[in-house]
């Protein structure tokens, strides 16, 4: 058990467990213990005792009877501020297999509220485990295109300042993965593309694709794959994937693919 | 002073205002090694500026090391009845004081100009902390050699008891907070 | 003192042993020019009698306040169904009337507030203040053969401090947002940061003030407790023949002074936090979903600081009372107080001690377990000395032929309150245990009885023993057995069932129970606390009248001795002058415990020893 506090100090205090740690803002502190018995198991236990036999809420006759109704109770031990006893949090406990199912569909509170936003110190770079599935990622794309009729594929990852040709800094390591794959498959050449949506004057947008076309081109000679098998080409708003009607989709028509010329 | 009676047997190698003031000076103490080992157990935890303490502080050691050795000399002539040494030492000795408070402000804007702010990081405001409430030590005995010299001049020399007995207060007094700068210095010096 | 017989004495010395010591006190003090007026005689007094009664009616008047404020709160525990509408005149905006069903009831905020001053006013005030500042100043110089303390005009700047500093204290329970909430430790962040809660701003800010004046007060007395001890005792009076009480101020004064100044340490690190922008003790914090400011400071830190002095001051509250104890049931036993210099020696030892327990109030701070042992060894070590005390007081009254006078009962209530108390604080300085008890309600009960009841059963025997002295009347007995038994019966009657609702783990510091399952089922139990509360308050309210009443009808006392007691006090006039001998100081030829001694029931410290009598020193 890790405890940390955002506020005052706390104190978790798991009165069934006799767990008591306090919190304390900027200092995470720990608890080790172990429960021996589900809430089932404990309700189960208390359905033999006559005074858990009554209504939970004594003003409500039908309401569960006490022993169905009880929970583990998470309290505050450490005085915090006016509300202090009403801190009142349930604790489930399960079995393991239980545990394990519901562990396994959560995701870190990092990754699904604060990676790549602006908060992030690392949304620059990526961990070897996300290199890993997105190299993945892009072999089954590259593989699913060369048996394809248009033999394209989108990058999902490569993405470019606002109004400019500068890549950012996750988008190297999309391109990394086609280095990698070009460096393989020697004879794959192929035709990198880019294009915008509509906002703007057409031969901006077109001046401004040909332009990240290159970009991408460049990078990828820079990282030595021969130039010869490369060419690049910018197509401006003139072949969207989706409408242009609403930010979703223009955002879809915002994108840099490749096609496969020869192999 | 008025009201106190008189030391009952003369068996005390000591004044016991003396005594009191001894025991004064070790809580004073207690509550900067208080600090200081606040300074060592929040140091140690981590989130720590490391800088170095300003060269001024230096000068500071040796101007407040320099006035206790001149109310010292000041201390010898009263006893010994030489007027001149007596007056002009303590003269010197509120002079120092005031340079040494003089100094210390210019560390403080050293570090600020290191970027050193009271807020920057705990490592800093610890500095601060232990110069201001000594400085604010200092500032008494200020007023206290102030008194003393007030009364040199305006009296002379005369060895009476009671003068005898003020001039040992001041003096020891003076001597503690000059010691206590050289601990906080000593300490700061080790840990930085 | 054996070395004087050893060399011819002088002349003086010879008339020092027949006459008594002459300080010539009467050549500079004809006339007392210090007492001309009323405001210098009861008012800026330098008189160490009369700060010992302003301090101790003073302390009186905080008691009142301090339990006053507990009955509110245990109303709101014991009933919470109950209307509290009728204390809306008291109470005003703090009394929520709902204007549907027309109830009343206290608000959280003043709840908690209520909690915190309860705290704060009786450990400081009344048992810190109250207790040391009355007994160290009246008995101080009395009992060790002094005209006054070796600064009056300081010792009367320690009272004018801790007036103040309570002046302060009374304001803030005015103040629009009331006093400070956060419980009377102060921790921060919830005292570091001024929005943090109602009581956080102003009140926070007036009782920080308020604390520092009290430390000054408490560390000006401290520095003339010490030196009068060390440099004022009489012709004859060594250490090893003072008194216990003398022994226990003595010692209280020296914790108090090296605990105190790291208090004002911690305090001073928390204004700058509060008002400068530093962040000693705050850390990554949020409020209202804004990040502040402060980063990488520890509340830990402050905790240190705080139970550096925290610990050592149940030991400035609890030490005055044992040696008013020892003293009390010595002289009413009519027997040598058993082991004398081993009570002084456990008096050393539990001041050493203290010094180095103070972790065990942070078990649950997350301080790493391995420092918990250390603490725990020392915290139980305790028990030792503490032990060597009761077992001490048992056996002074043991097959002694006892006088049961209200003080003497007190003196033997303390001792029964200081072994309860005691045991469960063997339970609590168990690292593993305080698990379950830490901020619970059996923390509450054990403190309040070790150190609460305990400590005012010890003031009880002083004030009962020693009011003779100071008003040259006596109280009335038979209210004070009254009091005695109410108190007594009382006080166990709050707090032996707190340890029940404790060990069942229900936090202390919450305003209502029904929140939670786990702790909704005490209801009658805290009804009966309550009920328990009023009553023993009730008897409080007895003593006090009777206290009043005393002082200007009470029985007049025509004996300057009327305890038969051997220590000097009572060699002064019936009412003793600023001075406290009209003639010469008395020398002292013999300890302070000669009762029963060579058939004689008791032989004054006065007294040279009779041809052929072999001195009890030790």
């Amino acid at each position: 058990m890790r405890i940390t506090s955002k506020d005052v100090l706390h104190n978790f205090y798991l009165p069934h467990f006799r767990v008591k740690m306090d919190a304390i803002p900027g200092i995470p502190t720990y608890f080790v213990f172990e429960p021996q018995k589900t809430n089932e198991e404990f309700r189960q236990q208390l359905r033999n005792y006559p005074e858990y036999q009554v209504p939970s809420d004594p003003k409500d006759p039908s309401s569960k009877p006490k022993w169905e109704a009880f929970d583990y109770e998470l309290a505050c031990a450490e005085l915090c501020g006016n509300s202090h006893f009403a801190m009142r949090k349930t604790v489930r406990i399960v079995e393991m297999e239980e545990y394990e199912m519901w562990a396994a569909q959560q995701k870190s509170y990092y990754l699904s509220n604060i990676r790549f936003k602006d908060e992030d110190p690392n949304k620059e770079k990526l961990f070897s485990s996300e290199i890993e599935t997105r190299k993945e990622e892009f072999i089954e794309l590259l593989d699913t295109a060369l048996i394809t009729a248009k033999k394209t594929v989108q990058f999902s990852y490569v993405t470019f300042a606002t109004g400019s040709e500068k890549l950012t800094g996750v988008s190297r390591y999309e391109l990394d993965n086609l280095v990698e794959a070009m460096k393989e498959k020697k004879g794959l050449r192929i035709q990198l593309a880019g294009h915008t949506d509509d906002i703007g004057e057409d031969a901006l947008n077109l001046a401004l694709s040909q332009k990240r076309a290159d970009a991408v081109m460049k990078y990828l000679v820079s990282k030595g794959v021969d130039a010869s098998r490369l060419s690049a080409k910018g197509f401006g708003e003139s072949q969207p994937v989706a409408a242009n009607d609403s930010d979703d989709n223009r955002a879809q028509n915002r994108r840099t693919e490749f096609r496969v010329v020869g192999q | 002073m008025e009201g106190s009676f008189p030391n009952a047997y003369g068996r005390n190698k000591i004044h016991p205002q003396a005594f009191a003031l001894l025991v004064a000076c070790a809580s004073i103490m207690m509550m900067f090694a208080a600090w200081t080992s606040a300074y060592l157990v929040r140091q140690a935890a981590g989130n720590w500026l490391e800088f170095s303490l300003p060269q001024v502080f230096t000068l500071s050691t040796v101007i407040i090391l320099l006035s206790s050795f001149t109310l010292h000399l000041s201390y010898r002539a009263f006893l010994k009845g030489n007027e001149q040494v007596y007056k002009y030492g303590l003269v010197a000795t509120v002079l120092l004081g005031v340079a040494f408070l003089y100094t210390q402000y210019q560390g403080w804007l050293t570090l600020d100009g290191i970027g050193i702010e009271l807020t920057t990081n705990p490592s800093g405001s610890f500095v601060y902390v232990f110069s201001y409430v000594h400085a604010a030590h200092v500032v008494g005995g200020i007023a206290i050699l102030a008194l003393a010299t007030a009364h040199a001049f305006l009296l002379g020399l005369k060895v009476t008891p009671k003068r005898k007995h003020r001039f040992e207060l001041t003096l020891i007094y003076w001597h503690f907070v000059d010691l206590l700068w050289v601990y906080l210095f000593f300490f700061l010096m080790t840990q930085m | 003192m054996a070395h004087v017989a050893n060399h011819p004495m002088t002349q003086e010395e010879e008339l020092i042993e027949k006459l008594g010591y002459d300080d010539h006190f009467h050549e500079h003090h004809e006339g007392d020019r210090y007492q001309s007026n009323f405001i210098n005689t009861y008012v800026f007094s330098m008189d160490h009698k009369i700060i010992a009664k302003q301090f101790l009616i003073t302390g009186m008047f905080w008691a009142l306040i301090g339990a006053g404020m507990s009955l509110i709160f245990r109303l709101q525990l014991g009933f919470p169904e109950e209307s509290m509408a009728w204390l809306k005149p008291l109470l005003g905006k703090w009394i929520i009337i709902n204007a549907e069903t027309g109830m009343g009831t206290l608000s959280q905020d003043f709840y908690y507030a209520l909690v915190t001053m309860h705290g704060t006013i009786l450990v400081f005030f009344v048992l810190t203040a109250g207790l040391s500042g009355t007994f160290s100043n009246l008995l101080i110089p009395l009992q060790l053969g002094a005209r006054d303390m070796t600064s009056p005009f300081l010792n009367m700047l320690s009272y004018w401090f801790f007036f103040m500093s309570g002046l302060i204290m009374f304001f803030s329970l005015f103040v629009s947002t009331g006093p400070f909430s956060g419980g009377w430790t102060a921790y921060p962040p919830l005292s570091a940061l001024p929005q943090a809660s109602a009581g956080s701003g102003a009140g926070m800010t007036l009782w920080l003030l308020s604390l520092v004046f009290f430390v000054v007060s408490v560390l000006l007395g401290g520095i003339n407790y010490i030196t009068t001890v060390l440099n004022l005792r009489t012709k004859g009076m060594t250490m090893w023949r003072m008194p216990l009480t003398i022994w226990a101020f003595f010692v209280t004064a020296i914790i108090g002074l090296l605990s105190f100044p790291v208090l004002v340490s911690g305090f001073l690190l928390l204004m700058f936090d509060r008002g400068m922008g530093t962040s000693f003790y705050l850390s990554e914090i949020f409020v209202g979903g804004q990040a502040l400011d402060h980063v990488g400071g520890s509340p830990v830190l402050y905790q240190h600081l705080f139970w550096f002095l925290g610990h050592p001051e149940v030991y400035i509250i609890i030490l005055p009372a044992m040696g008013l104890v020892s003293e009390v049931l010595a002289v009413h036993a009519r027997k040598p107080i058993f082991g004398y210099k081993a009570m002084v020696f456990s008096i050393l030892a539990i001041a050493f001690l203290s010094f180095i327990v103070w972790a065990h109030h942070m078990f649950m701070s997350g301080v790493n377990p391995f420092i918990s042992n250390f603490f725990v060894v020392f915290t139980l070590i305790i028990a030792v000395p503490s032990a060597v005390k009761v077992f001490n007081w048992i056996s002074t009254i043991y097959a002694s032929n006892f006088r049961f006078t209200a003080a003497s009962m007190f003196a033997i209530g303390f001792v029964s309150m200081f072994i309860s108390g005691g045991l469960t604080g063997i339970f609590l300085g168990n690292s593993a245990i305080d698990i379950q008890q830490h901020d619970t309600y059996f923390v509450v009960a054990h403190f309040h009885i070790v150190m609460g009841v305990a400590a005012f059963f010890g003031m009880f025997a002083g004030i009962y023993n020693w009011f003779p002295k100071m008003y040259g009347r006596f109280m009335n007995e038979t209210l004070g057995k009254i009091h005695f038994w109410g108190t007594m019966i009382g006080a166990y009657a709050i707090f032996w069932p707190m340890h029940y609702i404790g060990m069942a783990g229900v936090p202390r510091r919450y305003y209502r129970f029904d929140t939670f399952a786990s702790f909704s089922h005490f209801d009658d139990l805290n009804k009966f606390i309550t009920i328990a509360a009023i009553a023993t308050f009730a008897f409080q309210v007895l003593f006090v009248v009777n206290f009043f009443y005393s002082i200007w009808k009470g029985k007049k006392m025509t004996n300057p001795n009327p305890w038969g007691a051997t220590t000097l006090e009572w060699t002064t006039n019936i009412k003793p002058v600023h001075g406290n001998w009209t003639g010469k100081i008395p020398t002292v030829h013999r300890w302070a415990y000669d009762y029963g001694k060579d058939g004689k029931e008791f032989i004054s410290q006065i007294t040279p020893l009779a041809e052929g009598e072999v001195s009890s020193d030790h």
